[in-house]
């Protein structure tokens, strides 16, 4: 069976990607060479730079994580590289006898979908970027008067430089940073309390979840930035702002979707067999929602929250936008965006440089949450 | 299959949208229709499109807060001066006639013009302005104008006649400025004679004015437009009749949105246009006039020569409104020391932060050297002759380790006495221009062995920690006040509520007591001179710059007056030659 | 039908309730207050009283709370503490135009949402299909007041063919006649509209065509189909008639994206609506005025989801014999 492999794949092992695209699986092929790309630009970027980034002097700030995770990520990032090209020469042949689980089922599923790999490629190299950002940044985001000021998108100043004469894309790379950040860390607050609420209505029934999804229906009435205006716009002269504030609140407005879904499969879920049968053994409530029930419905809000990771980012730019979003200096997308707003005439592309990643970013979760969708549904199955 | 009638959801929506248009064409908004503008004898008219930066909310003269507001005003009330500014201001006769000060300067006879009245017909008189007055005294009207009466007697003005009056003061003050007190429009005092005063900002005549000015409201769209048209109830002199159709104020937050409907000519007026958009302005529209408005506000950066913990303290001990002795707190050791001050000063190089901040691409300043919180503008009373601080950053490192402060641990940071040369500045959120200046200044007194740590924090809660002291160095900035009164910011104590520096010099102390009783304007000015000279050798602050406000008006308008009082000064004035008139009607 | 209707009012009372509450809550634990603006230090104490008592703000919170709630049910809703007139006015000024502006995005989002979905339905897999696929995950995915700014630059800046700003001309729409006026407000509303509804219309065409997708996968599509009807009489006639019921929920669920979306919309192009008029309010902390518009705000989209469930309920005969 391995001599059936081509020996064209042995190509990855030199570059990863080349492979497959001697394969014509394009888009993996790309999606490698890509990740090959930035870990090349990151490498380059980096040249000469290393001492600094790794051990700065003591006077401009000591110690930072970040180049040090960098470093790891892309250590790491080759590794996986290599893997995936080395794998795809050396395939892992199905033995009959394997039992065939769900999670093998919806790899394959997920697989077929090349709209959904691609989009999962795309956030891979966004988080890449993110990760590996102080070497591909070329100047300091803060830094003023780096080469003038308003200047227009050129060699060396790929996006401008904005009012400042600070470099835009050097900005919008550390804004990646801190917006995807929130994205993940809010979406999985939403996540954990959608699911808890969810799993106790859903359990329990009766009162509790008329009142709990009552609730939930009087939050989802509430249009979502109109309530976080409001919440943050009345806190902020108690000093109070900060990103942790912006993250938490965003978790706490975000919760009712993953609610009704986790509801909703927890009830189906709740008179099958094998649920009955740990009732009449006697365990625990908390012990079959939490360690039988839950995983079962999962599925779906891993779906769900990828998908709203793309409507946090929007949101959090929207908050940003109006002023109310993480105070500065730290910068997220939406706070470039603002930035710019007086100066769309003079210097156009500080707004319009973030707007773009912004849409690159919010497309990639989308199109990777519809793959994972389309994966689990089973309607879609035998296509 | 039954064909069932299928109701599509898309009629109603359809329906709904297609009537809610043509109710809003039929209507015209809060008056419907405009009047019809008589046509004038000397040729076609035109309309004036002014971009407002928020919606006007009060329209009387006792209780008005914002610059829309006032602007507005302008408009629509017939003003008891016409001010004008020339190095000091200077009032002429308008709803006053004439006025003269008494022997001792205490009182102030004035006798009114006739022929002023309402839009309803009735004759603007003497008694108004007495009841105006008589509003701004009570405290159920809380009017911000509060303090215009803090040196009349209780029963200023006194009502000789029906065009005359007589102001009474408990003491004489400079001239000026006691004719600016007495000085406020007149609010119709048959109108809002029986008015409940303790929800006066919510009588109707605050949004629908009774105009007795050269023109008067129109219409009225909230958060849309204000439309002013000539009015035509107005027997004032001629010197006040209006020469446009309409003046229309638009009203346009976005800073961007007003620049292009500058530039497209959606609007005629812009007003603080930035810097960076004034020279390419210039060049792609000749047929805008950028105008200066003169040295209107100013940066500064204030050190707080108080530690500010051991004074939060102090008031925490001290009960409500009763006052701390600054002699009782610590000093700050950095800022304390006025030769440590000093030598800071000469550290930092103004001349660049202009340059870098102020300056359009073809080389053109819009700032100037601060000495004082005087504005320049105000010619007489500035101090000219005071030598702004050279740039020296030997000189200042010389002057720092003179007053200790030496490198003694090697980290590139001066120290004395176990206290690093280290502060934190701090500056207030959304401020493009501050911001840069503030990166500007840490990296330049980096250069002479200081740490600069920068706080950036939301605006109100930036003026909040002002006022309480709650900071060690701040930048910030001041509006140019028209009348020179240095007390709130320059005499020593808790009571002056600007003074945040906590500046005390008793000799600066009895110059301003002197200056304030001195009525004269010329022998007063002398003695504003002397303080400010006083204050510039103290720097409490470090004075940056005054800056030049941009206005863009469309070249068409002859008599455009854009002046410190005003960015569309007058409007009255304004005209455009008939070859040139864009809006016939 | 009727029961139907009452039992839903019925149920979004305490609705209405719960949000004026919640709301309440916020108000009352956040710091600081608009009357403060009325106080310098040297503002004497009863002066102060007075100002509070005038505000109603020396009740303890729970009365404050009944009387509000008692005001709204009469249809009071105060006065601004910044504008300092009846807060009902300003709201019903700023309303209607939310309204109108909305209204258009909503009749955008419908016909070009559901004729892209249909037509990428109809031609699933094709080259189009993808095409539009892609241009709709691409404005799905643009933060609404990024697409505003987009627009407005290149549609009043560089190409100057739209107005930038407002609803209406200011120099000339009152010496229109009503058949301009109504051109003028119609150039007005385009590319805030746009701005407003691209976004759902991207998100209602994927919805549309996977609702219609299964729709033709059923049985009675493969009947009619092997009647001889044309493949577009199918799809319009037996499909969409079906496919449609799912949208309708959803239209009326479009409504708090409408009023998120209005917030920066509005802002953007100086429209003079609800949307500006609630920031503003929050910005400086007008209680009255944010109780005020929060309740009107729930109030539309209650009433919204109500005409959607009546539309659904309409057009599915199931439920309305239920």
């Amino acid at each position: 069976m391995a001599s059936d492999v081509p020996g064209t794949r042995k190509l990855g092992l030199v570059v990863p990607g080349l492979g497959h695209l001697a394969e014509r699986q394009w888009i993996d092929g790309l999606a490698l060479l890509s990740y090959l790309g930035i870990l090349a630009w990151a490498l380059l970027g980096g040249l000469g730079r290393f001492d600094a980034l790794l051990f700065p002097p003591a006077e401009a700030g000591g110690f930072k994580i970040h180049p040090w995770v960098g470093v790891m990520s892309w250590v790491g990032w080759v590794a996986l590289c290599w893997f995936m090209a080395w794998r795809y020469a050396n395939p892992v042949v199905p033995h009959e006898s394997d039992k065939s689980s769900n999670w093998k089922d919806f790899k394959k599923q997920f697989v077929k979908n090349r709209v959904g790999v691609f989009g999962m490629h795309l956030v891979g190299c966004l988080i890449l970027l993110a990760l590996v950002t102080p070497y591909v940044a070329p100047f300091d985001p803060d830094q003023i008067d780096v080469g003038g000021q308003r200047l227009a998108p050129q060699l060396g100043y790929l996006m401008g430089t904005d009012e400042f004469g600070r470099d835009v894309f050097s900005r919008v790379m550390y804004g990646a940073r801190i917006s995807l950040s929130i994205g993940f860390i809010a979406v999985s607050l939403s996540a954990t309390i959608g699911t808890v609420v969810g799993a106790v209505a859903g359990y329990f029934g009766g009162a509790i979840d008329k009142a709990l999804m009552w609730f939930v229906d009087l939050l989802l009435s509430m249009p979502r930035l109109v309530l976080l205006l409001a919440i943050v716009g009345f806190f902020r002269t108690s000093g109070a702002q900060s990103i942790f504030l912006i993250v938490v609140i965003l978790g706490l407005t975000g919760w009712m979707g993953v609610s009704r879904i986790v509801r909703s499969q927890i009830l189906s879920l709740k008179e099958q067999d094998f649920i009955q049968a740990g009732r009449a053994l006697g365990l625990s409530n908390s012990r079959i929602i939490f360690k039988h029930l839950v995983p079962n419905a999962l599925a779906p809000v891993i779906v769900y929250s990828s998908l709203a990771i793309g409507s946090t980012i929007l949101v959090e730019a929207a908050l940003s936008f109006l002023g109310l979003g993480v105070p500065p200096p730290t910068s997220t997308w939406g706070a470039i965006v603002n930035d710019g707003r007086e100066y769309m005439r003079a210097a156009p592309w500080i707004t319009i440089s973030p707007g773009v990643m912004i849409v690159l970013a919010v497309m990639a979760f989308n199109l990777f949450g519809d793959g994972l969708r389309d994966a689990m549904d089973p309607k879609l199955r035998g296509r | 299959m039954s064909e069932r009638k299928r109701l599509s959801p898309l009629l109603p929506v359809a329906g709904a949208v297609l009537a809610g248009l043509a109710i809003f064409s039929c209507s015209g908004g809060e008056q419907a229709g405009p009047a019809n503008t008589p046509a004038s004898a000397d040729g076609p008219r035109d309309t004036l499109v002014v971009g407002f930066q928020s919606d006007a909310d009060l329209l009387m003269s006792v209780v008005y807060q914002s610059a829309s507001d006032s602007h507005v005003m302008s408009g629509i009330f017939a003003d008891t001066y016409k001010a004008t500014m020339d190095c000091q201001l200077d009032y002429k006769p308008y709803i006053a006639k004439s006025w003269e000060f008494s022997e001792d300067g205490t009182q102030i006879s004035m006798k009114l013009q006739e022929g002023f009245q309402w839009a309803d017909g009735t004759p603007l008189t003497a008694h108004d302005m007495a009841f105006t007055y008589e509003l701004i005294r009570d405290p159920l009207v809380a009017s911000p104008r509060l303090t215009y009466t803090e040196y009349m007697t209780e029963d200023s003005p006194v009502v000789v006649g029906d065009y005359e009056l007589l102001w009474k003061f408990t003491r004489a003050y400079d001239q000026i400025t006691m004719t600016a007190h007495t000085g406020l429009p007149p609010v119709p005092k048959h109108k809002l004679e029986g008015a409940d005063r303790a929800t006066l900002r919510g009588n109707p005549l605050v949004r629908e004015p009774l105009a007795s000015g050269p023109f008067k409201i129109e219409q009225w769209l909230p958060n849309e437009k204000i439309v002013l048209v000539p009015n035509d109830n107005y027997q004032g002199p001629d010197e006040f009749k209006p020469s446009l159709n309409r003046v229309i104020f638009k009203i346009l937050p976005e800073y961007a949105t007003r620049l292009v409907e500058l530039e497209n000519g959606s609007t005629d007026v812009a007003e603080a246009i930035l810097v960076a958009d004034a020279d390419r302005i210039r060049k792609d529209h000749p047929d805008i006039t950028m105008h200066r408005r003169g040295w209107r506000s100013m940066d500064y950066v204030t050190w707080n020569q108080l530690e500010h913990a051991d004074y939060k303290a102090k008031k925490a001990n001290v009960a409500e409104g009763e006052q701390v002795d600054w002699n009782d707190v610590k000093r700050h050791p950095i800022f304390g020391d006025r030769a440590v001050r000093r030598a800071l000063a000469k550290a930092v190089s103004v001349d660049k932060l202009m340059a870098d901040l102020l300056t359009s691409e073809t080389g053109e300043v819009y700032a100037k050297r601060s000495v004082s919180t005087i504005t320049p503008a105000l010619c007489n009373t500035h101090n000219n002759d005071i030598k702004p601080m050279p740039f020296d950053v030997d000189t200042a490192k010389a002057e720092l380790a003179a007053a200790g402060w030496v490198d003694t641990d090697g980290d590139g940071i001066r120290d004395k006495g176990g206290v690093d040369l280290s502060w934190k500045l701090m500056t207030n959120a959304g401020n493009a221009r501050r911001a840069k200046g503030a990166i500007i200044m840490q990296a330049q007194f980096k250069d002479i062995g200081a740490k600069v740590e920068i706080e950036t924090v939301e605006s109100n809660t930036f003026f909040e920690r002002l006022r309480k002291k709650d900071y060690e160095s701040a930048l910030s900035g001041w509006s140019a006040g028209l009348f020179v009164d240095m007390s709130t910011m320059w005499k020593s104590g808790d009571a002056q509520e600007f003074n945040f520096p906590s500046y005390a010099n008793p000799q600066v102390d009895e110059l301003i007591d002197a200056a304030l009783a001195e009525p004269d304007p010329a022998k007063n000015a002398l003695m504003w001179k002397e303080i400010q000279g006083i204050i510039y050798e103290d720097q409490p602050y470090l004075f940056l710059y005054w800056m030049d406000e941009i206005v863009g008006v469309h070249g068409r308008f002859d008599n455009a007056k854009v002046d410190v009082l005003s960015p569309f000064h007058e409007l009255w004035t304004w005209s455009v030659d008939p070859n040139q008139v864009k809006y016939a009607r | 039908m009727f029961s139907y209707i009452v039992r839903k009012l019925l149920l979004a009372i305490p609705l209405l309730i719960g949000v004026i509450t919640l709301i309440f809550g916020l108000i009352e634990l956040s710091p600081g207050d608009a009357t403060d603006r009325f106080f310098t230090p040297e503002t004497p104490p009863e002066v102060r009283e007075l100002i509070e008592q005038k505000w109603g703000l020396d009740k303890p919170a729970g009365h404050r709370y009944l009387l509000m709630i008692g005001n709204l049910v009469r249809g009071d809703f105060g006065r601004s503490i910044f504008q300092e007139r009846p807060v009902f006015d300003i709201i019903f000024e700023a309303l209607p135009n939310t309204i109108l502006l909305s209204l258009v995005s909503l009749l955008i989002i419908q016909f070009v949402g559901i004729t892209l979905g249909t037509i990428q339905a109809m031609r699933q897999y094709t080259p189009s299909d993808a095409g539009i696929s892609v241009v709709s995950l691409f404005f799905y995915s643009m933060p609404r007041f990024w697409l505003a700014l987009m627009l407005q630059l290149i549609f009043a800046l560089m190409w100057p063919i739209l107005p930038s700003s407002g609803m209406t001309d200011a120099v000339m729409h009152d010496y229109m006649t009503p058949f301009q006026q109504f051109l003028d407000y119609c150039k007005h509303l385009i590319l805030p509209g746009c701005a407003l509804g691209i976004a759902s219309a991207a998100g209602i065409a994927r919805y549309m065509r996977s609702s219609l997708l299964e729709v033709i996968r059923q049985d009675y599509i493969r009947t009619a189909r092997a009647k001889g009807l044309s493949e577009t009489t199918i799809t319009v006639k037996h499909g969409m008639r079906n496919a449609l019921l799912p949208i309708i929920t959803i239209l009326g669920l479009q409504l708090p994206f409408l009023f998120s979306g209005s917030v920066l919309v509005e802002t953007i192009f100086a429209w003079p609506g609800m949307g500006r008029l609630i920031v503003e309010a929050i910005f400086t902390q007008d209680t009255p005025v944010i109780i005020g518009c929060f309740f009107v705000m729930t109030l539309l989209v209650v009433a919204g989801n109500l005409i959607a469930d009546i539309l659904y309920a309409l057009v599915d005969p199931r439920i309305r014999y239920s």
